[in-house]
């Protein structure tokens, strides 16, 4: 784990001026690529797996914003995602990605007959940092004295936020301050600068009774705003339940998130919001670990479609054979065609609220798992048949040799032996996408099955269909 | 309906002869059992990031029109493109609704306005008391989900119509071999029953899984795929899953054998998602005697209307894409001689600020105006109390036009449930808060 904590990011390139001839009428495809082809063979993969769950919880979507501006907010979660998580919030509210999104972006002061735009305000705390209601270190909802859940802010503080937030607009071609307001001009690679003429000067009340005093500058103003919610009691249980629930479990215990925010409060050096120290501690808890040696431990979550994705991908061999292959960028963007019939495509969620949200609950049942809000009837089917796809080698711009003559192929027909050979190739199998813990009635039925087939590449296709279409590989835990 | 139970029962047992999809020898008889039976949908369309009604039924009196110009500013419509209601002159629509237009005006779509998440009746005073009120106002995922399941909090597991299915199934769709419920916009909460769960469906992929082997190997494969299902590892992620496969492959098999039974409507549908949706719901209604339904609810739905910037242009495109939707998937029930057993309606998470905010866009606020539709609907005219569009006046919450509701949500639910079947007893099952209204029926349909 240090080892992955040491490696430089691997950030994405702009997309250039202009564009690639592969996404010259329309950016999206080009920084789409981008992600795939980082998530698929960066060396920094714990890396990439925090700023993906980063993306997943301070959502943008290119749906709604320029492609431009996508790819130098996915290298901020990137660069922060092992720093200080006031750096990130800091970085990502200031970043014109997200500022275009939830419209931070060109918002004016309130005039006699405007009120200001609430649209970040109201998200950064709900969905990125507080929740809307007072939580315990465990993450459990405190409760007032009828038993109810209480209230994180008020309308009142929302438009009081969105006062603070008020007066930024792109930065200058070089990174400084435009002359008017809104700047029309893009630019995606500076923070937002801020016009003062169009910032909000009046006092403002925050969270646990902070007001900010008139006359404050954007930046005052916005240090003071993204302090009072960093140092809240609820950043800490918030942010981190979610992370585990995307890094490790669904639904991790209570003490299990204690721990975690204990971490993020204090990283045994007084510093609060250490981001590396969180994910260290939520990678190693015992809780996290338990599977490793019991694989009947009850936790693991749902792969999501993007992650079923690049794991097949990755375990399977894929190799790209598209446009650029070998010679520069590679065009992964064909990916998402696949993925995107499960409900995900890199960036390019339908609102804010992610692909699925962290409280969902299967129904009829009490159990929280989140990656099951796009699992349905529906998906489950479309899932088949991507499967499909996947062993028969129709996976656009990639290739994978399940031949006879392929490394499955070869075990799959070494002694001659239908059942030695299923044996080992099931196994083989069971490695690269169980980790070793295939359940031995699993292993049996499969082996049975396939041994029944002669011909090899059925033999190895089969084979692998039933394991990655089995919901024991779809949860990973 | 007395009658119609027993010719029901009658036919429940046809149907209960075995599986009703492996049955099409069958459907004949089902089309005739189906045509004495009283066949009813409810099909939601929720319009997903808070709609804003301020700018989809406008007042255009004199005084209205200048009221509702002078406040919303760059965001009115210039009265000149709004287009005017002749069933109901006083008011307007967005010049992107030419068909609701046209369906208003002959009767066959309605509006239910100023109709929001409530628990009991509040005015204003009780607003600002802060008691009796539901959950987490002004957030989406909240009122999106309070909308669903017609409580006070979100935490509320089951949605409204799934509560209806649940009380109903036994009574009308007991030889049916989906659920009551269809989902063709993923798993909403709406859905979700106590005892049943949807089945979901991607719109135009009803043909089941592809494989590509050989018949008789495929046909191996997913035998063994399904044995797979079948064994309790302990681990309760895996469990759910199962369950959810195990039902896909059951569904897959009716529907797709199902839709091989008839010819397309002739009824054109946009391309867009929402048509697309629609056409998927229209065809499944299209096969209700091979799935052995008499009873249906379909959920629906399109995002992207939290228009916090650049409303018009945004709205504009949104409303533009469902009017000719809703006017096509109308037209389909008329095809299939349904139109008075079909009603459609509405949902938002809320309406949005009366008054705009300094980027061209308006915030969450809460009551908002609902189009129903169908054949059975009581249209041409509006339902509940219209709001005074006042900043701080006597329905505004606050100080920016975020109207506290004049009907509930729970009401409006209520009247649909009603014309749907769901009895007087069973009412405060399926919606416990309802009692609190002075009535548990909107009349709108």
């Amino acid at each position: 784990m240090n080892e992955q904590f040491a490696l430089p990011a691997t950030t994405e390139p702009d997309i250039a001026t202009p564009p690639p001839t592969l996404c010259a009428s329309n950016t999206i495809p080009c920084q789409q690529a981008e992600w795939w082809q980082a998530a698929i063979t960066a060396p920094d993969q714990l890396r990439q797996r925090v700023a993906f769950a980063m993306s997943e919880m301070s959502v943008i979507s290119s749906n709604s914003v320029n492609a431009r501006a996508v790819t130098p907010y996915q290298n901020i979660l990137l660069n922060d995602a092992f720093g200080n998580f006031y750096t990130m919030m800091k970085d990502v509210t200031l970043s014109p990605g997200m500022g275009a999104y939830l419209n931070m972006l060109n918002s004016a002061k309130p005039t006699g007959t405007q009120i200001a735009n609430e649209n970040y305000a109201r998200e950064l705390m709900q969905l990125f940092t507080i929740g809307l209601v007072m939580l315990n270190q465990d993450e459990t909802p405190q409760l007032d004295a009828s038993g109810n859940p209480i209230p994180t802010y008020t309308e009142a503080q929302v438009q009081a936020f969105a006062r603070v937030y008020t007066g930024w607009t792109y930065a200058t071609a070089t990174g400084g301050i435009p002359t008017s307001f809104p700047n029309n001009t893009a630019n995606y690679d500076s923070p937002m600068a801020a016009v003062e003429s169009q910032h909000d000067m009046a006092a403002k009340t925050l969270l646990n009774g902070t007001t900010l005093p008139a006359g404050q500058s954007s930046s005052q103003d916005l240090t003071g705003a993204l302090t009072n919610i960093f140092n809240h009691q609820n950043v800490g249980p918030f942010v981190c339940r979610q992370l585990i629930q995307h890094l490790v479990t669904s639904n991790p215990s209570p003490a299990y998130v204690a721990r975690i925010s204990a971490v993020f409060a204090n990283d045994g050096t007084g510093i609060r919001g250490n981001m590396k120290a969180v994910v260290q501690a939520i990678l190693l808890d015992t809780e996290a670990r338990a599977g490793d040696t019991n694989p009947s431990f009850d936790g693991g979550h749902l792969r999501e479609p993007m992650l079923y994705m690049t794991n097949i991908i990755r375990g399977l061999g894929f190799t790209f054979v598209g446009a650029g292959a070998g010679t520069g960028p590679e065009y992964y963007y064909t990916l998402g065609n696949y993925s995107t019939l499960l409900s995900e495509k890199p960036y390019a969620s339908g609102s804010v609220f992610n692909f699925f949200p962290p409280n969902y609950v299967i129904p009829g049942s009490t159990t929280n798992a989140p990656e099951f809000s796009i699992e349905n009837t529906a998906s489950s089917i479309l899932r088949l048949t991507l499967a499909d796809n996947i062993v028969y080698n129709r996976i656009s711009d990639f290739s994978v040799d399940l031949s006879a003559t392929s490394a499955l192929g070869i075990m799959a027909s070494a002694t001659g032996n239908a059942t030695t050979d299923s044996t080992n190739l099931v196994n083989a199998l069971g490695n690269i996408f169980m980790h070793g813990q295939m359940p031995a009635q699993m292993q049996t039925d499969i082996i049975n099955h396939v041994a029944t087939l002669s011909n090899i590449p059925e033999r190895v296709r089969v084979a692998t269909y039933l394991v990655i279409t089995s919901s024991h590989y779809k949860v990973e835990h | 309906m007395g009658v119609n139970r027993r010719t029901f029962i009658k036919y429940a047992s046809l149907a209960a002869a075995g599986n009703a999809a492996a049955l099409r020898p069958f459907g004949a008889l089902n089309a005739l059992a189906q045509g004495t039976t009283d066949y009813k949908a409810l099909v939601c369309v929720f319009l997903f990031g808070g709609n804003d009604a301020n700018n989809t039924l406008i007042p255009v009196d004199t005084a209205g029109y200048t009221n509702y110009s002078t406040v919303r500013g760059p965001l009115a419509i210039p009265q000149s493109q709004l287009l005017q209601l002749s069933a109901m002159p006083n008011f307007a629509l967005n010049p992107n609704l030419p068909d609701i237009q046209t369906l208003f005006d002959n009767k066959n779509a309605a509006f239910v306005v100023n109709v929001g998440t409530l628990i009991e009746p509040t005015t204003k005073a009780q607003y600002k008391a802060g008691t009796g009120l539901p959950t987490n106002l002004f957030s989406h995922p909240d009122q999106q989900l309070e909308w669903q399941n017609a409580a006070q909090s979100g935490a509320t597991s089951t949605g409204w119509a799934g509560r209806i299915a649940d009380q109903l199934t036994a009574a009308y769709n007991s030889g049916a071999s989906v659920p009551m419920i269809t989902s063709v916009a993923g798993d909403t909460l709406f859905c979700n029953g106590n005892a049943s769960t949807p089945v979901s469906v991607s719109p135009g992929n009803l043909g089941g899984a592809q494989c590509s082997e050989g018949t008789t190997e495929c046909g191996a494969q997913l035998a063994t795929a399904q044995a797979l299902l079948t064994f309790d590892s302990g681990l309760t992620l895996v469990h759910a899953d199962n369950s959810i496969t195990s039902n896909a492959y059951s569904y897959a098999k009716t529907l797709s054998a199902a839709v091989q039974s008839v010819s397309s409507l002739k009824t054109v549908f946009p391309t867009s998602t929402f048509g697309s949706q629609l056409q998927q719901i229209a065809q499944i209604i299209q096969v209700r005697a091979a799935l052995g339904v008499s009873r249906q609810i379909f959920f629906c739905g399109v995002g992207n209307f939290d228009t916090h910037s650049n409303q018009l242009a945004l709205q504009n495109a949104l409303l533009a894409s469902l009017s000719p939707a809703l006017s096509a998937f109308y037209a389909a029930t008329v095809e299939m001689g349904v139109q008075n057993s079909v009603t459609s309606f509405t949902m938002s998470d809320f309406s949005r600020t009366f008054q705009p905010n300094s980027n061209t866009g308006s915030d969450h606020a809460w009551g908002s105006h609902h189009i129903v539709m169908g054949g059975a609907v009581k249209g041409g005219q509006m339902y509940g109390t219209f709001p005074t569009l006042a900043l701080n006046g006597p329905d505004d919450s606050g100080t920016n036009g975020r109207w506290v509701p004049t009907s509930g949500s729970v009401q409006y639910a209520a009247t649909l449930a009603s014309w749907f079947g769901v009895s007087p007893t069973q009412m405060p099952t399926i919606f416990p808060n309802i009692a609190s209204f002075p009535t548990a029926n909107l009349g709108f349909v």
